[in-house]
């Protein structure tokens, strides 16, 4: 009974600071005071009236989408590879997939602009979604293997036996079966994008603004409550994302119990 | 179910090759207008050059200007390393302006284009020129501190029994050593150069008040209004945008520390000549003039200060009387002992 009372307690520390946050963008003033001394829209009407968080808050949007598609195929054709064949190299190869993800974000972010600038691609949304799909490649590549030892080579070799093709039984039972971990996958190959700054900030330009790079220079230039009201859409789209990933994977689980 | 991915992919495939397709046509510039990209801090920042600067320079070459914020030094640096630079005039620091400027970063000035009329050698030199000014000021909750108990000077900054409460300010050597100086009663001329361990005990007195020191102006309204400093350093500009949303916050120009912001043209820019243009265009008396009016940051080209109505020299603090009080700050000692002494503050903040 006391476990659960302090792993409650502690999982409320976690939270705390970031709900806090939600009711601070109902605030009528134009500083942070908690309490609020009144609740008020205001905050949002300026955000949803400016032009620059809109347009930043899309292109996000847009390049996160593509990134999720590009890293998701990426990613899983390396976890595949790597769970299923033995070639040459193989040692090195997991370090350097996962290099991304261990290397700090400014080394990173200064190699892709060195990179990528004699190819005139900075200021590209080709650039901007090749660049945050290096992020988040690694992330696909861990979690689909994770999700591929789950699912029994033999189901495979037994489809092929039944006459299918290797690819036809990939489609047709591996991806089924690895379902949440690709959605998982895709999930936070999508949030890289917001959440990643050192890399947009080098990588982006006039044309290519997206929302971590809007977001770090107002907290830079002023910090009013119209950074609570990104964080609380940032909160609840996130939010929104894992709970419909939860309900796919419980979805998954009731339909894998009733074919039983 | 492989026919629907298949058509899945290349339906996405499509829109991305659109989407990248149209954001290169985005980049490539057209014939007529001729652009150039200029890079400035932020939304405020550029709000204020708007219409005195980047409309009037439009209207004026027939040219299109590509704003882009903040201005990263570390992108700086790479983009001048590879080659490949797509910033044509940025706006840095003065500090950062003349040390890089020293190694090689920036294309020197060239001033048979460029007036030096209205500056002296501190704010114009061979790679970088002062486009504004902003003061480091002494400022307070104006809903606890009435303006007749107002502090003025740095001595009251020090004040802890007419002032009690939280002391914060710059977390950077430069700026604290001098108002440390300025409290103890050194005199202006007398500052530079520092007599570091006088300011360093001067610090230590009341080194306790301070709960925290900020590394962004933007947190000092924040720590004034929650009660976490009585009194803070800040900048003018950031206060005077804060106060005018209705934040109780306020300040006195009453010696404060004068610093500069200027315009420098990478090396290896491909519009080097416009580049010039626009510097000498906005740092011309007449367009400094018209910036002043409407920012709340200071024009750098003495003229244009001179020409300012009352009122505004007021608002900005450059008054002569305001002028001959506050302290710029010496770059060329910094240059030269920011490494030891950046070190040695480091030390102290352990202590």
């Amino acid at each position: 009974m006391w476990l659960r009372v302090l792993v409650v307690l502690i999982l409320f520390v976690f939270i705390l600071p970031i709900v806090l946050i939600i009711p601070l963008s109902f605030t009528s003033v134009s500083y942070f005071q908690f309490p609020p001394p009144s609740f008020s829209l205001m905050w949002y009407e300026k955000v949803l009236d400016s032009p620059v968080w809109i347009q930043v808050f899309s292109r996000s949007l847009i390049i996160g989408v593509l990134t999720a598609i590009l890293s998701l195929i990426l990613g899983t054709m390396a976890a595949i590879a790597f769970t299923r064949l033995n070639f040459w190299g193989k040692n090195i190869f997991l370090p350097l997939m996962l290099s991304p993800m261990v290397v700090p974000g400014v080394v990173v972010a200064i190699g892709l602009y060195y990179f990528f600038a004699p190819f005139k691609l900075t200021d590209t949304y080709l650039g901007m979604i090749l660049s945050n799909s290096v992020l988040a490649i690694p992330i696909v590549f861990t979690l689909v293997i994770a999700s591929l030892k789950g699912v029994d080579r033999n189901l495979e070799l037994a489809a092929m036996g039944l006459g299918s093709t290797p690819i036809g039984a990939f489609f047709k039972v591996t991806v089924p079966l690895m379902k949440t971990g690709l959605f998982s996958g895709t999930l936070f190959a999508f949030s890289i994008v917001f959440d990643e700054p050192i890399i947009s900030l080098f990588m982006s330009g006039a044309n290519t603004k997206t929302l971590p790079v809007k977001y770090w220079e107002s907290l830079r230039t002023s910090i009013d409550p119209s950074i609570a009201v990104v964080s609380t859409v940032l909160i609840v789209m996130t939010l929104a994302l894992f709970l419909v990933q939860g309900w796919i994977s419980s979805n998954a689980a009731k339909r894998s119990i009733k074919q039983e | 179910m492989l026919k629907r991915i298949t058509g899945m992919t290349l339906v996405f495939a499509l829109t991305a090759s659109l989407v990248a397709c149209s954001s290169t046509k985005e980049g490539s510039s057209g014939a007529n207008p001729q652009k150039l990209t200029i890079v400035d801090w932020d939304a405020n920042s550029i709000s204020y050059r708007q219409a005195a600067v980047y409309d009037a320079f439009e209207k004026k070459y027939n040219v299109e200007i590509v704003l882009e914020t903040p201005p990263d030094y570390g992108k700086l640096q790479a983009m001048v390393d590879s080659g490949n630079v797509t910033w044509d005039v940025v706006n840095v620091d003065s500090f950062y302006g003349k040390l890089a400027g020293q190694q090689g970063l920036f294309e020197p000035l060239d001033y048979n284009v460029i007036s030096k009329d209205g500056f002296n050698d501190q704010t114009a030199t061979a790679n970088y020129i002062a486009s504004d000014s902003f003061a480091t000021v002494i400022s307070w909750n104006s809903s606890k501190i009435d303006a007749a108990n107002a502090p003025k000077t740095w001595a009251d900054f020090w004040d802890t029994k007419k002032y009690p409460g939280g002391r914060s300010a710059y977390n950077f050597v430069a700026g604290s050593l001098e108002m440390a100086l300025l409290a103890d009663g050194v005199t202006k001329d007398k500052l530079y150069p520092l007599d570091v361990d006088r300011a360093f005990k001067k610090l230590d007195e009341i080194k306790k008040e301070f709960k925290t020191w900020w590394t962004s102006g933007a947190q000092v309204p924040d720590l004034l209004t929650n009660g976490t400093a009585a009194l803070a350093t800040a900048y003018d500009g950031t206060l005077a945008a804060q106060k005018k949303k209705g934040t109780p916050v306020e300040f006195t120009y009453e010696n404060a520390l004068r610093s500069y912001l200027g315009w420098v043209i990478p090396k290896g820019t491909k519009n080097k000549d416009l580049a010039m243009k626009f510097i000498a265009f906005s740092t011309s008396e007449e367009v400094q003039l018209e910036y002043g009016k409407n920012a709340d940051y200071a024009p750098s080209n003495q003229k244009a200060i001179d020409k300012l109505s009352d009122a505004d020299k007021k608002r900005l603090g450059v008054t002569p009387e305001l002028q001959a009080i506050q302290v710029a700050n010496d770059d060329t000692y910094w240059i030269e002992n920011f490494d030891k002494l950046n070190e040695r503050f480091g030390q102290w903040m352990l202590e």
